[in-house]
């Protein structure tokens, strides 16, 4: 009755019909923050990419790519770079961009009291020991930066999107310096932000095209839908159902225990691909049992990727043994990596460790992906091989700080993918001394991270490829499989593409009208026409 | 007499706040986790970890940060958010009118149906209303609401398409759209409470019709409806009363599963989610404000009580 009753009192309308179609999106959690690069986990990244732009873009084969600079020039010394702006770009508050803008968004972030995370990649103190020295506007559209020593991933490192350097008017900022609000060049402006409810982009209509065609972050991103409304959705059950009753048109990160009644569903396409993501099984190599490095040889013998892969019954995720995609790695050298998982030789490995039957404990949170499932897998994997393991199962902030603290013995863990391979390898592969979540560190490694960290992108597949053989010999670090981004789509949305680096983009997308009419909308609607009553909010 | 009472209840209620926050200030810092490497992330850079952990103050001694706590909690500062930097008091003002709407709107219900059902089963002891109210309720009082949450955004949202699977506009803002938003977390909240409330309701009617004043009214040829409104209803209400003060202050604090299913942004998604992030001033200030709560609802029942049962103030 109270339900019949505000149904009757509401005599919705019909006009999602007629108003302009509006994009929605599920979020599984709410903005971090919006400001971009400093406050971030990775659906700010991703969301905050539609509303601000660097100079330099990942495009579709993960290389960087003109953005807000239209071109670049290197010196002969490796040491300046020098960036030409594109002109008439606008930023959402209908200001030009100059270079004075680059250059002051560039010195907000490397202030320390600004507290980016990353600004030990720029600051002389990180793995590379890159230092900015100057950064500089040459004139109103010309920018040049100054760097101590040559540095190979220079480019990389500006395109990249954990690590990212908006570039936005100073009008994000109020008088004392503090975040107001980000006025960034991109093809969306931040419309709306309602805490734990919805974040709602619209097109800015004066964004200047790029002359490129659209590749991954970069080129020519162009707007068609006005509004994009991102709703927060924490429950999987509940996004789900959204997408089905038609108030829900992208689900990116579809969670796999839905996909059997979404594959049934004739009004969704599911969107699937290997994301540059890895899973793998953390083993610590610094004090107690698992110090023994025969004791994790023997562990890895033991362990089938192929079935902690098949862990979810409902998506069978590709392996990866390695930190990128093995095509990414010299084929000679990766033919010569012993493989982990040699069943045959786990006894003898574990008498060769002297294993008596001490406790091993597996760390994994139930808040991150399938990692339980794989834990449960790992678990019995260990049991069959005789080795006396337990599941510990944890909330993400323990995990973390427990990996941080390599208190654990062994940790399912995560890796979120970098576009390139010696991104990737330098979050786990680092000197213990400078930080404290390195994983890899055997004088051997290091040597050749600083090797990759100077080259030129042609040497890398044989250095990754070394480095990997350093990896199998130190077994501190299994590689399981590169977990599976999945994106359900209603077939309304037309245009939406999923790419290398997994997450979403909503220039170049439509929403076809008469789909954006949904079961509840055209429901509501015959409720209005027979009660001659307001509209559908 | 009655202002001695109040008083008395009022200082009882600031001591169990200051002991709630105390306890409240203690507990998350007992549990693992750091806000400062959650906030910084897996950079791995322990000056940064430093530096962060400087600027919340979480590096000094855990007496002075309680010391510090405790003074601003005096000036009516709850703090700000380590993840967000907003306000903390700000932010439980946003989250606690969600709450509060579906909450208050459900027991309202609830108790309208409930209380009355209750007493007519009781009154009708034994019969096919008394076996019908004891099996409903039996039924709902078994299914966990995250189950009947789901069952009926199935068949009101993707089935019928009636009701949008979800979206919370606030009352003040839409009060149409939001009551619309609103219906199937209000109502699966009633089935849950609706049940517990008709049992209580039940069986301290029953008690009462079992008194010998109640045998001498029905005597005396009073009418059934004068028996049950004017002898049993005064009586019978007050054990209901109790339940009823303790489920709104238990609710108020934040019905998590409700809240998560229908994706409304209310205190106890934020309560849960500030855990999970270890934001120690958002769960601080959610843990004393739903300590607040379960103080003044317990405060309003036992003056109720009194004023119902003049026994409770001696």
């Amino acid at each position: 009755m109270f339900m019949w009753g505000c149904l009757c009192f509401a005599g919705p309308g019909g006009a999602a019909a007629n108003a302009e179609p509006i994009l929605r999106v599920a979020l599984a959690s709410d903005l971090r923050s919006t400001n971009p690069g400093i406050n971030r986990d990775s659906v700010t990244d991703w969301v905050m990419t539609h509303v601000v732009e660097g100079l330099v873009a990942t495009n579709a084969e993960l290389a960087p790519a003109p953005m807000l600079a239209e071109s670049w020039s290197v010196s002969d010394d490796g040491r300046e770079y020098t960036f030409r702006l594109r002109p008439d770009v606008k930023f959402q508050n209908g200001a030009t961009l100059r270079a004075a803008h680059v250059v002051w968004s560039w010195r907000r972030m490397l202030d320390p009291q600004t507290r980016w995370p990353c600004r030990s990649w720029y600051d002389g103190n990180g793995d590379s020991g890159v230092r900015i020295d100057a950064i500089q506007a040459v004139d109103e559209h010309t920018v040049r930066f100054r760097l101590r020593e040559p540095d190979p991933l220079f480019l990389y490192r500006l395109a990249d999107v954990q690590c990212h350097v908006a570039i936005i008017h100073p009008e994000s900022l109020d008088a004392n310096g503090n975040w107001r609000w980000p006025i960034g060049t991109g093809p969306y402006r931040l419309k709306e932000w309602r805490r734990g409810r919805y974040v709602e982009l619209e097109r800015f209509d004066g964004y200047s095209l790029a002359a490129q065609p659209a590749s991954g972050f970069a080129g020519r991103k162009e707007a068609f839908v006005r509004n994009v409304r991102l709703v927060v959705i924490p429950d999987a059950s509940s996004a789900k159902l959204a997408v089905l009753s038609g108030e829900i048109d992208i689900w990116p990160l579809t969670a796999a225990e839905a996909l059997p009644e979404l594959r049934r569903d004739s009004h969704v396409d599911l969107l699937q691909e290997a994301s540059r993501d890895w899973s793998v099984l953390l083993m610590q190599n610094r004090s107690g049992v698992m110090s023994n490095p025969a004791l994790r040889a023997a562990i890895a013998s033991a362990l089938d990727p192929e079935l902690i892969s098949q862990s979810t019954m409902h998506a069978s995720r590709p392996l990866r043994p390695y930190g990128v995609p093995a095509e990414e790695i010299a084929p000679d050298i990766l033919a010569r990596i012993p493989p982990a998982y040699q069943p045959q030789r786990t006894q003898e490995l574990l008498r060769q460790a002297g294993y008596k039957g001490e406790l091993i404990e597996i760390d994994v949170s139930r808040e991150t992906g399938s990692y339980f499932n794989d834990a449960i897998v790992v678990h019995a994997l260990l049991v069959r091989a005789g080795i006396n393991a337990r599941v510990r199962s944890m909330d993400w902030a323990t995990q973390f700080k427990r990996y941080l603290g390599h208190e654990y013995q062994l940790s399912l863990f995560g890796y979120t993918g970098r576009a390139t391979g010696p991104m990737m390898y330098s979050v786990f592969v680092c000197d213990p001394v400078k930080r404290v979540n390195c994983v890899v560190h055997t004088p051997r490694a290091l040597a050749i991270m600083g090797e990759l960290n100077t080259s030129s992108p042609q040497r890398w597949p044989v250095l990754m490829g070394e480095l990997e053989m350093e990896i199998a010999h130190d077994r501190s670090i299994i590689g399981l499989y590169a977990p599976l981004r999945i994106t359900t789509v209603r077939r309304s949305v037309v245009g939406y593409e999923t790419w290398a680096l997994g997450m979403p983009r909503f220039w170049g997308v439509r929403v076809d009208a008469p789909g954006q009419t949904t079961a509840v909308a055209k429901r509501l609607a015959r409720v209005s026409a027979a009660s001659g009553q307001g509209t559908w909010p | 007499m009655m202002l001695t009472f109040i008083l008395r209840r009022v200082a009882q209620g600031l001591l169990t706040l200051a002991i709630a926050g105390t306890a409240v200030f203690l507990l998350i810092r007992v549990i693992p986790g750091d806000p400062a490497q959650m906030l910084v992330g897996d950079v791995g850079d322990p000056a940064m970890v430093a530096a962060t952990r400087a600027s919340l103050g979480l590096d000094r001694p855990l007496p002075e940060q309680w010391l510090l706590f405790a003074s601003d909690l005096a000036n009516g500062d709850l703090g700000t958010s380590i993840m967000t930097g907003q306000q903390v008091r700000e932010v439980i003002m946003q989250a606690f009118p969600v709450t509060a709407s579906v909450v208050l709107l459900a027991t309202a219900i609830a108790a309208l149906i409930g209380i009355p059902a209750g007493m007519w089963a009781a009154w009708r002891q034994g019969r096919a209303a008394d076996y019908l109210l004891v099996g409903i309720t039996s039924v709902l009082l078994s299914v966990p609401t995250f189950w009947s949450g789901l069952i009926v955004l199935v068949i009101f949202s993707v089935k019928l398409g009636w009701l949008p699977a979800l979206g919370y506009v606030p009352l003040g803002e839409d009060l149409r759209a939001g009551l619309i938003a609103l219906i199937m977390p209000v109502g699966v909240l009633v089935l849950a409470e609706l049940a517990t409330l008709a049992r209580m309701m039940r069986s301290s009617t029953l008690e009462v019709l079992r008194l010998d004043y109640i045998t001498s009214a029905q005597a005396r040829g009073v009418a059934p409806w004068a028996v049950l409104l004017r002898h049993v209803f005064r009586n019978a209400f007050a054990p209901t009363m109790t339940t009823l003060g303790l489920m709104l202050g238990h609710l108020l604090g934040g019905v998590v599963v409700i809240e998560k299913i229908f994706g409304l942004p209310g205190i106890g998604r934020l309560l849960v989610d500030s855990i999970v992030q270890r934001d120690y001033p958002i769960v601080q200030g959610c843990l004393l404000f739903v300590a607040f709560i379960f103080v003044i609802v317990n405060l309003i029942v036992d003056l109720l009580y009194a004023a119902l049962d003049p026994r409770v103030r001696v």
